[in-house]
């Protein structure tokens, strides 16, 4: 909200879009004369709008998703014994492995796994579980579960260290509400919500002078009350992600029979896909989905969630592929938490701990990986976690996007060996 | 030594102004108009505040619901029909149920967007902006949502107990909330039976309601949770009775159980008064309604003061608010100007600064949720965040969208006689001069008229965004 990057970008960006009006000061000139933003070299080298960089979708599961149900470990008796009336029925398990298979609402999840696209790492959590909402999507975000380090998130801070000169659109939340995860000290993100609406509109009557002069009060001024200085910034990030994504909407294809479902989940993987198609600069895009706090009647309502899910996720695949760039995406699952073990007498399970995440792409190296947690040795009626989710978040850093993942996890966390090794190599910048 | 709550006293190089009227009235209220200003610096400090507390008696319920009770009667003539046969029913046995149970749904969507219009409208025009105020802070506390709860007249319920409450007690205001359907349904503890635990409403009453995450274990979490069982619905048979509170001893727990290192066999209302005698649990409520009112950021001396006035008047709320509200420290140039406008106030205050009559609320209430703030939607328990998480690029486009459909007059007339001049608009927005280069800009940008442009531009600026 502060970065002189920031700022120096839009000067130099306003100037073109001031351009029209004829109205850009003097000194703008000088200013553009200093952009340097690699991202932007690199979009224009990529001639036709093909992206050469890899792409990172982060998928939040709200709520609390029960792992147990998603990835059932169908030949567990504990599994059985401790949900009379929430356990998958063996038969009805979408068989992955001899040990464990998809829900059966996740269909089209198990056709992407068949094609070698999904790959599924078992028991993610981290020590000390907390079973609060609020603080455990806090720790996620973060990626800091002790709580010591600074209030940004993890995507954020990949933004912060590795790309001081990135736009201000590197990394895209679809939705109206900034996760966490993604907030640094820099505005290079953005949240938005309607793609086709994003942008200053001006009255009718207003026209180009409208948005000419807004931009000019929103230009930054020294000494300014520190809450109005950061809306200035905010507004004018705004501004310039605007100008970006606008540049793109032509592109933006309509939905005619994409097979994308009707819902808002599956519409956003399907702005994603076609603003990725379209070579648009963002590197990280965030897409929410919620309602996993099963604590009552979990069936029916965890049933049409995964499906939702599933059918997303197989749609985005599909689309990315018919589109040629299923290679340049992964896209990666978590939730909060798992859920108990012992279902509840609501019908529901209760918040618990660790969960199987989903990295989902042309690249990753399919199957299961790590073993599941013991369904006997519990802790508060929970599973232990085999895995620390900051080494999925460094896989994803170190072997996807290409960079070292210690300053942004705050530590060393052993990546895991889930991407194949050719994209491994080359994803470095 | 001085207090950190210690009154405001004007003097002359200190005096009470139009600044800090207007301060006063936009923490309190929703936009405040330029005569509103001028009344509350004759009257003083001491005497506005008095007046911000006069509550009017409670509304009558919107009219939105008639048609849900009508659907409701229906279904339960029905079903009373059919139980007479003493038949299995269920929507196998019974298809043309569905159709019935459907328009009960329709019906209260309908109706929790017209609650939340009707809502909306007494914000903007209530004589005591700062009750509807206080309920907008409690629905952001004691959250629920109509996504889980599926009724519209329980959330109007949830919403008048705020209402009674605004100022009054918290203790008896928690009490109610303990009692209110809404929340009993949004947090399950309808589902909390004897020997089948639902920690859903036990945790998040410490963790958000009440103490705030440290001050309690795992243990706590569940041993209170037992203590909650029997707290729950009448019955399930009529809307009536979903809405109404009952204690059924038959599914209560009344074993022993150990709460915050206390033993007894605790029901709910020990456990709401355990909880209320922890010295975390006026600390957090006067840490939320400081952060809510004062600053973002305020300073822990003010929460300190806050919360032993709180605890000293056994959790009256009006006497700590009015300290509060009448003290220098709520007037430092570091606190006034110090909050983000969240997206209810800035629709409402945006409509009341037009001069606008019954504008289109429903409109209104759709553009707030895009901002942000969907009335009876808040995201999750814990409410909105509030401050600068309101503000990101799409939300500043959702704002700057309003605001041009406001100022074009497409969500009901504008009154353009509020605005003879670019200055007048100016004042009846921000109350307060712009700084001269945004003024010049703004007056060279619309040739010193108050333009449907300019005041598009006036509330798409950032000093527009602050309260």
């Amino acid at each position: 909200m502060r970065s002189m990057n920031t700022r120096r970008e839009f000067l130099a960006k306003g100037l073109t879009i001031l351009a029209a009006g004829a109205t850009a000061p003097m000194f703008l000139t000088r200013t553009a004369l200093a952009l340097n933003n690699p991202w932007d070299l690199r979009l224009t080298a990529a001639a036709a709008g093909r992206p050469d960089w890899p792409t990172l979708v982060v998928v939040q599961l709200g709520g609390g998703n029960d792992g147990l149900n998603t990835v059932v470990p169908f030949v567990r008796d504990e599994y059985y014994r401790a949900r009379p009336k929430l356990a998958v029925p063996q038969q009805k398990v979408l068989r992955l492995t001899d040990e464990v298979g998809l829900h059966p609402a996740l269909t089209a999840l198990k056709s992407a796994y068949d094609d070698g696209r999904v790959a599924v790492v078992q028991g993610v959590g981290y020590p000390n579980p907390n079973r609060s909402h609020f603080r455990s999507m806090e720790i996620w975000q973060t990626a800091d579960p002790a709580g010591t380090g600074p209030k940004t998130g993890w995507l954020g801070r990949l933004f912060d260290s590795e790309c001081p000169d990135c736009g201000s659109n590197a990394g895209m939340t679809l939705s109206a509400e900034m996760p966490l995860a993604m907030q640094g000290d820099a505005a290079k993100v953005v949240a938005v919500d309607d793609v086709s609406r994003f942008g200053f509109h001006p009255v009718q009557g207003g026209g180009a002078p409208e948005v000419d002069a807004f931009k000019r009060l929103i230009q930054p001024v020294p000494g300014e009350e520190p809450l109005v200085d950061f809306l200035t910034h905010t507004e004018m990030n705004a501004m310039l992600a605007a100008a970006d994504l606008n540049k793109l909407a032509g592109r933006l294809a309509q939905d005619a029979g994409s097979g994308y479902p009707r819902d808002p989940f599956s519409q956003k993987l399907r702005v994603v896909a076609e603003l990725i198609a379209a070579g648009s600069p963002t590197r990280v895009y965030y897409v929410g989905l919620g309602g996993f706090d099963t604590h009552v009647t979990q069936a029916g309502r965890h049933d049409r969630l995964l499906e939702s899910m599933g059918a997303a996720l197989g749609a985005f695949l599909g689309d990315l592929q018919t589109k040629g760039i299923q290679d340049k995406v992964l896209l990666m699952t978590f939730s909060e938490f798992g859920r108990r073990v012992a279902e509840n007498a609501s019908g529901g399970t209760d918040h618990g701990t660790a969960a199987p995440m989903l990295l989902v792409g042309g690249q990753v190296k399919p199957g299961i990986h790590g073993i599941h947690p013991s369904l006997s040795d519990l802790d508060q009626g929970d599973l232990k976690y085999q895995i620390d989710f900051r080494s999925v978040y460094s896989t994803v850093l170190e072997q996807w996007l290409g960079v070292r993942s210690d300053p942004i996890l705050g530590g060393k966390f052993d990546p895991l060996d889930v991407i194949k090794p050719h994209v491994a190599a080359s994803a470095g910048s | 030594m001085p207090g950190a709550l210690d009154p405001f006293v004007p003097s002359a190089g200190d005096p009470w102004d139009a600044r800090k009227a207007a301060h006063l009235l936009r923490r309190t209220g929703f936009g405040p108009l330029p005569d509103e200003v001028d009344r509350a610096v004759a009257a003083g400090p001491e005497r506005t505040v008095d007046a911000i507390f006069a509550f009017p008696p409670d509304p009558v319920p919107p009219a939105v619901f008639d048609d849900v009770r009508g659907a409701e009667q229906q279904l339960e003539s029905t079903l009373d029909t059919l139980r007479a046969t003493r038949q299995p029913i269920n929507l196998q046995t019974h298809p043309e149920l569905r159709g019935l149970y459907q328009e009960v749904g329709r019906r209260h969507g309908r109706a929790i967007v017209g609650l939340a219009g009707w809502w909306l409208e007494r914000m903007a025009t209530s004589p005591a902006p700062l009750q509807e105020k206080l309920v907008l802070f409690w629905h952001g506390h004691f959250t629920s949502a109509f996504g889980d709860v599926h009724d519209a007249i329980a959330m109007f319920n949830q919403n008048q107990l705020f209402r009674r409450n605004a100022a009054g007690n918290f203790a008896r205001l928690l009490d109610g909330v303990a009692r209110d359907s809404a929340m009993l349904r949004y947090l399950n503890n309808d589902a909390n039976r004897k020997g089948h635990p639902n920690e859903n409403w036990a945790r998040e009453l410490m963790e958000l309601f009440t103490m705030g995450i440290g001050h309690y274990t795992e243990d706590d979490v569940k041993e209170s949770a037992r203590a909650w069982t029997g707290w729950t619905l009448r019955d399930y048979r009529t809307g009536d009775d979903r809405r109404a509170f009952a204690f059924k001893p038959m599914i209560h727990d009344g074993g022993p159980k150990v709460f915050l290192g206390q033993a007894g066999a605790w029901d709910g209302a020990d456990i709401m008064r355990i909880i209320l005698a922890q010295d975390a649990t006026p600390r957090w409520i006067a840490r939320k309604m400081a952060v809510f009112f004062v600053s973002p950021t305020p300073d822990p001396s003010i929460v300190d003061a806050m919360a032993r006035q709180l605890r000293a008047s056994a959790y009256d709320l009006a006497p700590m608010l009015k300290t509060v509200f009448r003290s220098r420290a709520f007037y430092r140039p570091d606190v006034m100007l110090s909050q983000v406008k969240g997206p209810v106030e800035f629709s409402v205050g945006a409509v009341r600064h037009l001069g606008m009559n019954a504008p289109d609320w429903v409109r209104i209430f759709n553009a707030a949720g895009v901002m942000g703030q969907r009335l009876f939607f808040p995201p999750n328990v814990a409410g909105w965040h509030g401050g600068t998480a309101w503000i990101n690029a799409g939300t500043i486009f959702a704002r700057t969208d309003l605001a041009s459909a406001l100022v074009s007059g497409r969500l009901g007339p504008v009154s353009d006689a509020a605005f003879p001049t670019l200055d007048a608009a100016v004042t009846r927005l921000l109350a307060r001069p712009l700084a001269p280069h945004r003024h010049g800009t703004l007056a060279l940008a619309t040739g010193g008229q108050a333009s449907r442009t300019a005041l598009h531009l006036l509330m798409s600026m950032p000093e527009y965004l602050v309260a």
